[in-house]
């Protein structure tokens, strides 16, 4: 009992370390004083009227910014209560590089010494006299015309919770050394603890309770996670990073589009983030998971949306991996089921962005459980039923719904699935029909065209052919898209025909130059050998992993199980279809657009679903000393693969004779075609 | 199977107590931490009566030219080997978390490296090789080790150095 008794203990402690850090993430600060204010500003430039943008931030925090360059932001506190009440001010200043706070009252207009804030995205808590009645910030004259903005202004009564978070245990240590490196690197030792303390568990209960303590812990790595990224206390606080930055921005863009499409269709103003303007770039699926979320969470603001966005995704997470390890318990032992599932709740994550790619991972987690519902059925020699198979291609739906990425892979898995009841071929190809479809006659209105998913194959592959050293002059960006279509072609760059004419162009490049395409796929897919295929940000939740073992090798050791297992044939559909997203979706990216492996999101998970539950299983031990020569030479080839693998690619790159060969195709022709 | 069910008992007995260890040596790291930060906030605030002062240090010597402790006061001219150690107390460390140190000191010639060792490491340093007022608070978490020393060293890299010690404290916090 005693190590059931810590294992109980220790995903006591996971759980607990994560719900701590709720308020920190998603409040940012304990509820301030809200009161009636009156900011104002003096303009440097006298002739226009100086005004103030105030956002509220949390209750009692807010954001001010000043339209115009300014030389004076004041805030004046009409509330005599709260006047007698407050005494520390909390706030910190996104621009110019300094300010002096100073705080007034009405008897006497300077009652405290002014106090300098740095625009370093810290935190300044400052106390107040008795009876402020204004706070005025100025900036110097030295330090150039910009406007002010105070990315955080709060009163409070007291300053618990405002520089560091509140802690029942070790609350003497210093937030950022507590949040980045000491609690994360203790987590994940207490986490490998867990799995060696699983097999200990009495199976029963394991089984019973892995679906719920595996999202309980999920949800809590998730929170400690985006605490040392998107906690005041140890970064930027979650909510003044995107008030101040991409909710400024332009509607449309990564992060703010979803949002706007949310908010504007709760609001009954379409799915649009724009009046008249539908998304070229995406499918619909991110924008109803955010609509979705402000409806459950609050859709108030722009600001509570983006925050009930960030809610759902972790929760979505969380449940997925529940719902994986309650599939998962279906084919493999508790234990295993922990195992697997705490590794990928260990995984990085994208989940402070508000963008499709934080979604991926438990879409796929989603259809790795369909699979192993389907997979109990064939063990156990049941017929697959047809509400199995309609649940496996829902799950791929919902992924489609999100990117179109998956079509190829859902395709050949469908066949795959399928090769004995290819009438059942209809249900992918329903849904595949039904979303695409419907998604082109919404935009159609909109766009003039009938486009079934995005019109982002040319931009994506454009930029997926500068993403390796070269001697091409390109960048990736949206701009020199823009700038090619809008010179080279008569279309709008933005409609489906401008991106067919840089496919076009493209794929004529390649041929153009068939080093250089050589060159891009081996750079990408060393780069994700190498590490990109843990998509996400690292924390020291990872990396203290990562220093027991490389980013790199770990992959290989995971994939050669997998690859040993598809090739000696134990299990072999099961693993080739546990890890497929690796196989049939991952290669797109290596002639398309990796953005720096971002969109590879559920490749880690594929990996460990596939290669994890073999490491546990005897069978499996025996199929490979079973055909011991085969296991040999997998072993072998890989390890050959992996010695060789990164002077190939040093040689490609340094060859420029390889690289710029050009032996089918005129160079000139090509509108890409002039290396520096 | 006869075999394996012991081994199996002999496995679980290990892992439980590995895994005890393990938790609450992860669980003691972090309060020791802890309390050491917190000891460090004391001692910058208003530290209490010291364990150990300039006269109550049991100090020995290596090879100063000059030591001399007198009305409170510690006079020492060093060799002049740059970096050699020059005077040092050795302690019984209680069983303490963390140990503090406190001193004002003028450097009047040379420079001069003062602080704490624990098995050979320094664990709280501080130095100065320039003249004058030289006035420090630090702490050190203390190791497992039974005794800790209080280290005055030579700092200056062309030799010999003189500096005057009106006090020199030394906290054990537990």
């Amino acid at each position: 009992m005693l190590i059931v008794s810590e294992f109980a203990f220790a995903v006591i402690a996971i759980v607990a370390a994560g719900v701590h850090d709720i308020p920190g993430v998603f409040y940012g600060a304990p509820p301030g004083m809200r009161f009636p204010f009156n900011a104002s500003c003096n303009g440097l430039d006298s002739a226009s009227p100086c005004q103030v943008a105030v956002t509220e931030l949390s209750a009692g925090r807010y954001r001010f910014a000043t339209g115009s360059p300014a030389a004076t932001l004041t805030i004046a506190i009409d509330d005599q209560d709260v006047r007698e009440k407050a005494r520390h001010l909390l706030i910190s200043v996104a621009q110019p590089i300094a300010v002096h706070v100073r705080a007034q009252s009405h008897h006497d207009p300077i009652v405290a010494d002014p106090v300098d804030v740095l625009n370093v995205f810290r935190r300044t808590a400052i106390p107040l006299p008795h009876g402020a009645s204004g706070i005025s910030l100025a900036t110097d004259p030295g330090t150039g015309s910009t406007p002010i903005v105070v990315a955080e202004f709060g009163l409070f009564e007291n300053n618990q919770g405002l520089l560091s978070d509140v802690r029942p245990l070790f609350n003497e240590i210093p937030p950022q050394r507590y949040h980045a490196t000491l609690i994360p690197r203790a987590l994940a030792r207490i986490c490998l603890f867990t799995i060696v303390a699983a097999f200990f568990v009495p199976p029963a209960w394991l089984k019973k309770l892995n679906p719920f303590l595996l999202a309980a812990v999920a949800f809590s790595l998730c929170l400690v996670d985006l605490a040392i990224l998107y906690s005041p206390y140890t970064g930027r606080d979650l909510r003044s990073y995107y008030a101040g930055g991409p909710l400024q921005d332009m509607a449309g863009n990564n992060l703010n589009g979803p949002i706007w499409e949310a908010k504007r269709l709760l609001q009954g103003q379409g799915f649009t983030f724009a009046d008249g303007v539908v998304s070229w770039a995406k499918m619909p699926g991110y924008g109803l998971f955010s609509a979705v979320a402000g409806l459950t969470f609050g859709h108030q603001t722009l600001l509570d949306v983006v925050m009930s966005t960030l809610w759902l995704q972790v929760f979505f997470y969380s449940a997925a991996l529940g719902f994986f390890a309650w599939a998962g318990g279906r084919l493999w032992r508790p234990p295993v089921v922990w195992a697997v599932g705490l590794l990928i709740a260990m995984l990085p994550k994208q989940l402070g962005y508000t963008q499709v790619d934080s979604v991926i991972a438990p879409v796929v987690l989603l259809i790795l459980a369909a699979f192993c519902i389907r997979f109990e059925a064939e063990q156990n020699d049941r017929p697959i039923a047809l509400g199995v198979d309609v649940f496996v291609h829902l799950t791929f739906a919902l992924w489609f719904l999100m990117r179109p990425d998956v079509l190829p892979g859902w395709a050949i898995v469908s066949m795959i699935l399928h090769a004995r009841t290819p009438r059942r071929l209809l249900i992918p190809a329903a849904l595949a029909v039904l979303i695409g479809v419907g998604w082109a006659a919404y935009k159609a209105p909109y766009t003039g065209e009938f486009v079934p998913t995005t019109s982002t194959t040319g931009a994506s592959l454009l930029c997926g052919l500068w993403e390796v050293p070269s001697r091409f002059p390109w960048v990736c960006s949206d701009d020199s898209y823009f700038a090619w279509v809008t010179t080279h072609t008569p279309f709008d760059a933005r409609s489906q025909a401008g991106s067919n004419a840089v496919v076009r162009e493209v794929l004529k490049f390649w041929i153009t130059y068939p080093g250089h395409f050589v060159v891009m796929v081996v750079h990408k897919m060393v780069r994700f050998f190498n590490g990109d295929l843990w998509s996400g940000t690292s924390t020291d939740l990872q990396q203290s992993s990562f220093q027991i073992v490389g980013r790199g090798p770990l992959i290989l050791f995971f994939l050669t199980v997998i690859l040993l297992a598809v090739v000696v044939g134990y299990q072999r559909t099961r693993t080739f279809l546990l890890a497929w997203v690796l196989f049939l979706d991952v290669p797109l990216f290596w002639i398309m657009q990796t953005s720096e492996g971002r969109y590879y999101a559920g490749a880690a998970v594929a990996l460990l679903a596939g290669a994890v539950p073999l490491l546990f299983d005897r069978d499996f031990y025996d199929a490979l000393f079973a055909r011991y020569r085969t296991t040999l030479v997998v072993i072998v080839g890989v390890a050959a693969l992996a010695i060789a693998a990164f002077p190939v690619h040093d040689w490609l790159l340094r060859n420029d004779a390889f690289h710029y060969w050009t032996p089918f195709l005129d160079p000139s022709r090509s509108t890409w075609g002039l290396a520096k | 199977m006869l075999i394996l069910r012991p081994l199996r008992a002999v496995a679980i007995a290990v892992a439980a107590l590995l895994g005890a260890w393990f938790l609450s040596s992860e669980y003691l790291k972090l309060h020791r931490l802890s309390a050491w930060y917190e000891n460090r906030r004391v001692l910058a605030a208003s530290p209490s009566q010291p364990d150990y002062d300039l006269a109550s240090l049991p100090w020995q010597t290596v090879s100063p030219r000059m030591f001399d402790v007198q009305q409170g006061t510690l006079t020492l001219v060093t060799s002049a080997e740059p970096y050699g150690y020059q005077a040092f107390a050795t302690i019984d460390a209680k069983g303490a978390n963390t140990a503090g140190i406190t001193f004002d000191a003028n450097v009047e010639s040379g420079g001069v490296t003062i602080g704490i060792l624990q098995a050979g490491e320094w664990i709280a340093v501080n130095s100065s090789q320039t003249t004058g007022a030289f006035a420090e608070i630090n702490s050190a978490l203390l190791g497992f080790r039974k005794s800790l020393t209080v280290m005055i060293a030579n700092k200056n890299p062309a030799g010999e150095s003189r500096v005057t010690i009106k006090s020199l404290r030394l906290y054990l916090q537990h």
